[in-house]
């Protein structure tokens, strides 16, 4: 009977244990603003778009010009408009 | 590289919502926060029209204005961003702000508090390139990829544009000039072309059946 009530005594304390552990808060400490780093430095990862070299800020400006044309349908269909007068 | 900006183009919104749920998924963004949504005025009367919205990194932005602990900074690409290491969850920037882009997580003890949170235009914060706290902090850093936000790039109308502010702004003027205005903007015009005259094309134009 012993046995059985501290088993459950240690299950109770160990739950106790996780169950509160998600309680806590991360530390906190005061910050002043930091500085951050521009887009085109890099590093390179496995998702960092072909066309460009990280830390080469002109090729980075060419790639996303290149998306931004992207959104342009007269150039993805090699068309000139036609404006409506 | 002048100011990155987005334009939403009310035209061409079909309100399919996929730019706040490619915003959503990207980022993570915590339950009950927003960074871009879609706005639909007059729903389900003629003139319908939808805008897709979130922060528009303003040149003179009032959020920063208004921070006590000046949080935000402006990156060198015009874009608006904070730093969550200092923010204090005030909340005056969600005041200030005509578009209603800095929003707070809606979970938690405290209910409508912790740290704002707002579209970061996918260029994560001040936190290194790439470190796992500038992916739980602030989502996804798309632009150092070399890529526009994802909002954007997924838009299947291309009604959203974003990039530099000069070139997004020749593209859209460019299709406001092609498409003209009022009833030539959609319609049966817009879909089969102008009629040719004396080919019975304005009859059609009538809705009558051929």
């Amino acid at each position: 009977m012993n046995a059985v009530r501290s088993t459950l005594a240690a299950a109770a304390a160990l739950a106790a244990v996780f169950g509160l552990s998600a309680c806590g808060e991360k530390p906190q400490t005061a910050h002043t603003p930091k500085t951050d780093t521009r887009p085109f430095e890099g590093p390179a990862t496995a998702y960092t778009a072909p066309g460009w070299t990280p830390g080469n800020e002109a090729s980075w400006a060419s790639e996303l010009q290149m998306r931004t044309q992207g959104q342009n349908e007269y150039v993805r269909i090699g068309q000139q408009p036609t404006v409506q007068r | 590289m002048a100011r990155m900006k987005f334009i939403c183009d009310a035209e061409r919104c079909i309100e399919c919502n996929g730019c706040a749920t490619a915003c959503k998924a990207e980022h993570d963004v915590p339950w009950g926060v927003n960074r871009r949504r879609v706005v639909t005025m007059n729903d389900g009367v003629p003139g319908e029209r939808s805008i897709s919205v979130a922060c528009m990194h303003c040149s003179d932005a009032p959020c920063m204005a208004v921070c006590p602990v000046d949080c935000f900074y402006r990156t060198d690409e015009g874009l608006v961003l904070h730093d969550k290491d200092v923010c204090i969850g005030c909340g005056y920037c969600s005041y200030a702000c005509p578009f209603g882009a800095p929003q707070y997580p809606s979970n938690g003890a405290w209910g409508l508090r912790g740290k704002m949170d707002k579209c970061t235009f996918c260029a994560g914060g001040p936190e290194p390139n790439f470190s796992a706290a500038e992916l739980e902090k602030y989502g996804r850093n798309r632009l150092a990829e070399g890529k526009l936000p994802l909002c954007a790039e997924v838009c299947s109308t291309k009604a959203l544009l974003a990039g530099d502010g000069d070139e997004i702004a020749d593209i859209f003027r460019t299709r406001v000039l092609v498409r003209g205005k009022g009833s030539e903007v959609w319609g049966w015009g817009t879909a089969y072309g102008k009629p040719a005259a004396g080919s019975g094309g304005e009859a059609r134009k009538e809705g009558t059946k051929s």
